[in-house]
């Protein structure tokens, strides 16, 4: 079997390093560049985790309110109960039916960092909302190497209709760069590490690579000027295709200008090799991409990532766990203990692995505390109960300590209807971007700090 | 029985289509239906009107058909709820049954109502990216070479069962970055350039090594005392050669190892090895001329003591292995993709800019699918000049620019030119029709050929383009419409991502379920390819088996063959034989521990007659969850005895019925859980049958009309890349027409839709100016 393993130092030399430190230590070794964000402590990283077919919440939400709240079966896995924030009675409004019947799942999954209720379409005329992440990405995205990361385990392409009328579009992405713009999102961790640590096949030394880049950028002026050409002679659906176009090649001659302002010295970090692909099993598949989010975060190569455990209304079955029906056949439960219980083990499993994330997250030294210390993740569902496919009191936890700017070890009850968008409200705050107002939010959440 | 079932709406409609357009022809603008406005009036309005209407839907200002259809958001809205009967709330005194069918149809039509009087309409196409497969199968036949890196695109998200659909299809930064990467990738591997160039490396076999004085070791040639070996080698390409061979010596006495390297009549070297122990290559330039050659290598110095001062002394050398280099000339061996590309070339230094413009007047015209225009070729130019002029090789130059092409929007999307702001149809141009028809039957850009027709003659003459269709779907590359088109309606695709209960199917895995969608690949590739009925999908007496799969199955003989390749069999009438008893389907429609008679019964209703069924009420419970007992059929039954259930399912659960003598992967059974199978089943119709073949029967016979109408609309929708509309109904009615007279052939469907209107032409989107906003036709 073909095993490559990448030295992080050679990689790091002979991509002209382009990889930032782990933060603080980088910081003070070069003192002059960026005295403000100095001053400010380290970067704070967000992470959204999306779980499908809602939660068993009897097995989620704890009885208890405030610091003495126990852990609940589901919770316990994920563990880290003073990295805990459970809130709960959070509402996604933007994914109930407003008279568009069946479509819970891919509404849920279009809706969850939107808050937008997604246009029913196939196809024509998609329509959602711009999700917090990329609201989030578009003001910091620029001071990383990759403005944010978007994984997954399943495959955006899939055949036939995806729920009721919803396009797969709806079911696959919960990143939204604008209302018509959903984020595709990587799926084989090896793609990942090439994409964060920039090549995989030929490293290239810093003039081979400053070379590349200068005819990318001709190439890349040239094609412009042709989309731009095209652009003024079509109608207005096909603009905001082109649109799409135009910003991405934006969007890379901007990060390749970065890479050059964003480049550093040497860091030592784990070896960690360069993953052979997609796993067989499941569990190793997410734990590998769960890696790829902390070496992004661990090396600042991005401060915002999406990950999803399955699409929308995911049927897989978990064979791990031997649980040999399908997720969303199981949801279904209509109040059959068998069923309820194959439903808090799947969700017990997701839950292990998030622990995993969070134990590797918390193993890395950074500044005074450890990188989960300078994490807010987002973990849950934007369906409470799969059977009856409500929005409301949704299974929702804020992991990691934000950079003191949570105090965590609690379980918040907010009066119901609250909007999640207050949460992300909330989010944007603490990453120094003000908003007014996201979606359909009421203010910012009350009672984090 | 609230819940009306499109199929019986959509048949209805269809027998009464042409009074219905009689009578939507004679109304008056202002003139709605009595009854209809009568039932709006009591049963809706009190609660939607005013300036607050309940759910935002306001049904009290309407006086006009059009004013309807302006407002087609809401009466869609309107016409769900009460189609699936959930408004009017009981409570607000329930609408008749015959009363809420007629509102029902009275909203439907109003909204969708058409008019084929004057002919199909051409529609609007959103610009489409190339497809993943597209993008590979493109470069495959421009520049021939196998992309593979295409596979590590972000998957394309799909619209409409198929992910061709120009409103879905993005193009995230990430996805930018993997086009300029793959092209990076490609061009380097079709251009070779001298900055890149290293010459071949040949290892000498010196097995077969004349030897005077030496022996054979497994480490080389070992020379004991002076010697000589001959070694002959073979070349194929004449140019010039470096001779590389590793040496290394034991020393003793006063003088280094010495010894003399020749090549063919040359005179030999001589030369010295002064490390012990340390092998050392030694290198020989010459040209070589095609044919049998030979180097010699001799060791002239010997020196042995067997017992002096300092005990025994040994002189000897090792010839470890020897390589050619070569040829060292760039340019000498290149690929053939290399030579494809450069037709020509340029000899001179003055040459190349004018080499450069032909090719890239070419390529561009290759890449772009339509002539470049003089100032594309400019631009090309420019590109490749300023890396000439910064000393980068001619084929440096025009690999930068290969690039640019590669990742210019005219090559990754299916440019069309807009059609007049004034709402009247355009035909397309000869090349935008001939990129629509080669990638709608090759999955793949033009060749030359048709790029060829494209441009000495007229596509849009129906002969001419009936000819160039035929010739696309006679050719073997045809074949990826089994993967582009039936593929993905079948829904092979989700195969993949199937997961099964490995203690009630060992042995199910990825391969398994890979040879299952291979069996239906190769089904239909044949019914294809000898252009037979489409209905044989359905029915036909054969299928392709390998072993694994045969074994698997064990109804359809055994296999004698390599474990992997697929045979094609006969079947025996009384099981399997059609597209409803193959693996891929039984599976794909099955959950991971048991069958589901109603996903297949929905699978049937969505993919062979067109009807989707609307999804099941939210506070409708599934079948598990009630406390209903004996078989899987008597629970459904008993489910489907509530009256908000009964009207889909009544269609839904006797077609998964039928098929219930295949147990969750696809394998016969008589039995399920120590019950006899009963796979009988009723319409609502009227149509009795036994079993999965007298199914197959009804479906080809009583409901063929609808069966070959569905599949007429799912493939105008892969072929024309975007959803239908309910006035793209004019347009599948004349194409099914044409294959009810022509025995339903494969090739009557494909000429069809080449041929029809919205596949030639292409009419500005109304709905863009805020006018109406026509819905799609599939739910």
């Amino acid at each position: 079997m073909h095993h490559r393993r990448i030295e992080r130092r050679t990689v790091l030399r002979g991509l002209g390093a382009t990889l930032a430190l782990p933060w603080l230590e980088s910081m003070l070794s070069v003192p002059a560049r960026n005295s403000a964000v100095l001053a400010s402590g380290p970067p704070l990283r967000v992470a959204f985790m999306y779980v499908p077919n809602g939660m068993h919440m009897p097995a989620w939400t704890p009885t208890a309110e405030g610091r003495d709240f126990e852990l609940s079966p589901v919770l316990n896995e994920i563990g880290f109960r003073e990295q805990m924030l459970v809130l709960s009675g959070l509402t996604l409004d933007g994914a109930r039916p407003h008279g568009d019947g069946g479509g819970d799942h891919a509404r849920a999954v279009a809706s969850f960092l939107t808050g937008a209720h997604p246009k029913k379409t196939d196809g024509a005329n998609i329509l959602n909302g711009p999700s917090v992440d990329q609201v989030a990405a578009e003001k910091i995205g620029h001071l990383t190497r990759l403005p944010s990361l978007e994984l997954g385990t399943e495959s955006s392409s899939q055949a036939g209709n995806c729920d009721s009328g919803y396009s797969c579009v709806y079911t696959s992405n919960v990143s939204w760069r604008t209302a018509t713009s959903p984020v595709a999102k990587e799926m084989d961790p090896s793609l990942v590490f090439d994409r964060l640590f920039s090549q995989a096949t030929a490293p290239l030394t810093p003039d081979q690579r400053a070379q590349r880049d200068k005819h990318r950028h001709s190439i890349l002026d040239l094609v412009q000027s042709d989309a731009n050409a095209l652009h003024r002679a079509l109608g207005a659906n096909d603009r905001r295709k082109l649109d799409e176009y135009l910003y991405a090649v934006r969007d890379v001659e901007q990060r390749m200008r970065n890479a050059d302002k964003l480049q550093n010295q040497d860091v030592d970090t784990a070896d960690f090799s360069r993953p052979d692909g997609v796993p067989r099993e499941y569990d190793k598949h997410v734990q590998l991409m769960l890696d790829m989010m902390v070496l992004a975060f661990q090396t600042d190569s991005t401060r915002i990532a999406t990950f999803m455990y399955a699409n929308a209304g995911s049927n897989r079955s978990y064979r791990e766990i031997e649980v040999g029906d399908g997720h969303h056949d199981l949801s279904h439960h209509g109040k059959n203990a068998d069923k309820q219980s194959g439903v808090q083990k799947i969700n017990m499993f997701h839950a292990r692995l998030c622990h995993y994330f969070l134990r590797r997250l918390s193993a890395i030294r950074e500044g005074d505390g450890t990188l989960l210390d300078n994490c807010l993740i987002v973990y849950g569902s934007a369906i409470s109960d799969g059977d009856r496919h409500n929005h409301d009191d949704l299974p929702i936890v804020l992991l990691g300590g934000g950079c003191g700017t949570v105090t965590s070890g609690r379980h918040i009850r907010y009066p119901n209807e609250t909007p999640l968008t207050n949460l992300y409200v909330s989010l944007l705050e603490r990453l120094k971007i003000p908003v007014d107002k996201f979606s359909d939010s009421t203010g910012p959440l009350a009672g984090l700090s | 029985m609230l819940r009306i079932c499109y199929f019986l709406i959509q048949s209805i409609a269809a027998i009464s289509t042409i009074f219905l357009v009689e009578f939507c022809l004679a109304r008056q603008p202002d003139d709605l239906d009595p009854r209809a406005v009568r039932l709006l009036a009591n049963h809706c309005v009190d609660c939607h009107s005013g300036n607050e209407p309940a759910a935002g839907l306001g049904l009290d200002q309407f006086r006009s058909v059009q004013s309807i259809r302006q407002s087609n958001d809401v009466w869609e809205k309107a016409w769900r709820r009460v189609e699936e009967g959930s408004m009017p709330p009981p409570e607000e005194g329930s609408l008749a049954n015959d009363d809420r069918q007629f509102l029902s149809r009275w909203i439907d039509e109003t909204l969708h109502k058409i008019d084929c009087s004057q002919g199909p309409s051409p529609g609007h196409v959103t610009i489409r990216r190339l497809t993943r497969s597209e993008y590979r199968n493109s470069v495959r036949d421009l520049l021939g070479v196998d992309h593979l890196p295409a596979a590590s695109f972000p998957g394309d998200d799909s619209g409409y069962g198929f992910d061709n659909i120009g409103d879905v299809l993005s193009l995230p930064p990430v996805l930018m970055e993997k086009y300029l990467d793959a092209a990076e990738a490609i061009c380097r591997q079709v251009i070779q350039t001298p900055e890149d160039f290293q010459p071949p490396v040949m290892a000498v076999d010196m097995a077969n090594a004349k030897l005077e004085g030496g022996v054979n070791r497994s480490n080389g040639l070992v020379f004991y005392s002076n010697g000589t070996a001959v070694v002959e080698f073979d070349i194929q390409t004449a140019g010039t050669y470096d001779l590389v061979v590793t040496v290394s010596g034991q020393q003793a006495g006063d003088q280094p190892c010495r010894f003399t390297l020749g090549l063919d009549k040359v005179k030999p070297r001589s030369l010295e090895i002064a490390e012990h122990e340390v092998p050392k290559p030694f290198t020989q330039s010459q040209r070589l001329k095609v044919g049998k050659h030979r180097f010699t290598v001799t060791f002239d110095n010997d020196f042995y003591i067997e017992n002096g001062p300092e005990g025994k002394k040994d002189r000897n050398l090792l010839l470890h292995h020897a390589r050619m280099v070569g040829p060292t000339e760039f340019g000498s061996q290149v690929s053939d993709a290399h030579r494809q590309f450069f037709f020509v070339y340029p000899s001179k230094s003055d040459q190349e800019a004018d080499a450069a413009k032909r090719l890239f007047r070419v390529w561009s015209s290759r890449f772009y699918r339509r002539p470049s225009s003089e100032p594309e070729v400019e631009a090309l130019l420019r590109i490749y000049s300023g890396v000439r002029a910064e000393g980068g090789s001619f084929e440096f130059g025009m690999q930068i620019a290969l690039q640019a092409m590669m990742v210019s929007p005219k090559f990754l999307y299916k440019v069309e030119r807009p059609a007049p702001a004034d709402g009247s149809p355009r035909p397309l141009t000869n090349y935008e029709l001939a990129t629509n028809l080669s990638y709608f039957i090759w999955g793949t850009t033009p060749d030359a050929t048709l790029l060829e027709t494209a441009t000495k003659k007229d596509l849009q003459d129906p002969e001419i383009l009936r000819n160039e269709a035929r010739r696309l779907l006679t050719s073997p590359k045809a074949e990826a419409l089994v993967d582009g088109f039936f593929s993905q309606w079948l829904q092979l695709r989700a195969l993949e991502n199937q997961t099964r209960d490995p203690n009630l199917f060992p042995g199910v895995d990825l391969l398994l379920l890979s040879d299952m969608r291979r069996e239906t690949q190769l089904y239909c590739w044949e019914i294809v390819r000898r252009d037979r009925s489409v209905l044989d999908l359905l029915t036909a007496d054969f299928t392709y088996v390998n072993d694994r799969l045969a074994k698997h199955y064990g109804d359809v003989g055994e296999i004698k063959s390599d474990a992997a390749e697929f045979v094609r069999v006969t079947l025996p009438r009384s099981r399997r034989g059609g597209l409803l008893t193959q693996g891929s389907i039984l599976t794909v429609t099955s959950n991971p521990s048991r069958t589901s008679p109603v996903r297949r019964g929905r699978w049937i209703m969505e993919n062979l007659l067109g009807t989707p069924p609307p999804p099941a009420a939210p506070d409708v419970m599934p079948l598990e969850s009630q406390k209903l007992v004996g078989t899987l059929r008597q629970r459904m039954e008993q489910h489907r005895s509530d009256p908000n259930c009964a009207a889909c399912h009544q269609m839904m659960d006797p077609l998964g019925f039928a098929l219930e003598s295949f147990d969750a992967v696809g394998r016969w059974r008589d039995s399920d859980n120590g019950e006899p199978i009963d796979a009988t089943g009723e319409l609502p119709s009227g149509e009795v049958f036994h079993g999965v073949a007298e199914l197959q029967k009804i479906l080809v016979e009583q409901k063929r009309e609808a069966f070959l109408r569905c599949l007429t609309q799912k493939m105008l929708i892969y072929a024309l890349g975007r959803g239908l509309r309910y006035e793209d109904q004019c347009a599948v009615n004349d194409i099914v027409k044409r294959l009810q007279a022509n025995d339903h052939r494969v090739s009557e469907l494909v000429l069809g839709i080449v041929e029809s209107v919205p596949f030639r032409q292409r009419q500005k989107m109304v709905d863009e100016a805020g006018m109406l906003e026509p819905v799609p036709m599939t739910k």
